[in-house]
């Protein structure tokens, strides 16, 4: 019976010490609220843009073809951003 | 009278002018079949790499045509006040509710690429430029067109103030609503491409592309970029959201 009282306490103490670490953002733990700790940091700058896509779903209007969604477009636009940043940096060292 | 010996021998000499004739309509009429047929095939077989490739290949040749063509002096139709379309059509790859919001005070326009300035802009510093409008009808790719009225400062003035290189290729664009483009830069210099920050004389519009849509009257809507959060000069092709889609690179009109 104490035995398992004992254990019973350390699970309890374990937990409570994990939720603390979460709640203060001191840690990184999925538990954590990522909005609520970027917003205590003096270095973070609000956001410029507030997005209300709801990128899951599929496009709007006449451009598109048969089961594009809304997502894709963000994902193009990343794999084009780094291409061409590489290449400016290759025409920047070319001048 | 029926004559005598039917058809004379020599109209069926494969170098009679009749028999010549002949073979020539059939000729065009077997290339238009094959043509037909293969643009058939085109419809049913979109997706094979090949078709691609050579439909690209016309599209890229289209576009050198097009840009061959494009005179700086060559204005587009503009308009009275009676004329412009209201309420004026919203048109994007999401609905009008989901345009992004641009915080207007935060906001600061990024600069890259073959440009000596590249300091961000804000929108205070655009509105300082010398300003002029313009009404001008813009032609959809889906079939349908509006006429409207917009405001801003003349992109090559924008390009010179911050020491663009003018004899570069392209000019690109990042958006807020991810959307990216690009023009060549002779478009870029056409008086009537214009950096718009109004529609209509009001500040423009979170769905007409708040803080500012470039406005181009001489190319496709799809090429008038909206939400625009960074510009850049380049000598390499940097193509576009619909344009890497297949749609024509240049949408000129």
């Amino acid at each position: 019976m104490s035995r398992l009282f004992f254990a019973l306490a350390v699970a309890v103490f374990a937990a409570a010490g994990f939720g603390a670490r979460g709640a203060t953002g001191a840690d990184t733990a999925p538990g954590a609220q990522p909005e609520k700790a970027d917003a205590a940091r003096p270095d973070r700058k609000p956001a410029m843009v507030k997005k209300r896509m709801k990128e899951k779903e599929p496009m709007a209007g006449e451009m598109k073809r048969e089961g594009m969604m809304k997502e894709q477009v963000r994902s193009e636009a990343m794999k084009k951003d780094k291409m061409m940043e590489e290449a400016m940096k290759k025409e920047k060292m070319q001048q | 009278m029926k004559p005598k010996s039917g058809i004379d021998p020599s109209v069926l000499s494969p170098r009679s002018p009749h028999v010549r004739l002949l073979q020539r309509r059939l000729f065009l009429k077997q290339a238009m079949s094959l043509g037909g047929l293969s643009l058939l095939s085109g419809c049913s077989l979109t997706d094979a790499e090949s078709v691609q490739r050579v439909l690209s290949a016309m599209s890229r040749w289209n576009d050198g045509v097009q840009a061959a063509l494009f005179r700086l002096n060559r204005l587009a139709p503009t308009y009275p006040e009676s004329a412009i379309t209201r309420p004026f059509p919203f048109n994007a790859y999401y609905s009008e509710s989901e345009a992004p919001v641009v915080d207007a005070r935060m906001y600061q326009l990024e600069l890259s690429g073959l440009i000596r300035d590249r300091k961000p802009w804000t929108l205070a510093e655009f509105y300082a430029l010398p300003q002029t409008s313009q009404i001008t009808r813009h032609i959809c790719v889906e079939g349908w067109s509006a006429i409207g009225k917009w405001g801003g400062v003349t992109f090559r003035t924008f390009l010179e103030r911050v020491g663009a290189d003018l004899t570069a290729k392209y000019v690109g664009f990042k958006c807020a609503d991810d959307y990216y483009s690009s023009i060549d830069m002779a478009t870029a210099l056409h008086p009537q491409t214009l950096l718009t920050f109004t529609f209509a004389g009001e500040t423009l519009p979170t769905k007409y592309g708040f803080p500012m849509k470039l406005r181009m009257p001489t190319k496709l809507g799809y090429k008038n970029p909206k939400h625009i959060m960074a510009i850049y000069v380049t000598n390499t092709y940097p193509g576009g959201y619909w344009e890497d889609q297949g749609y024509s690179w240049f949408g000129g009109l």
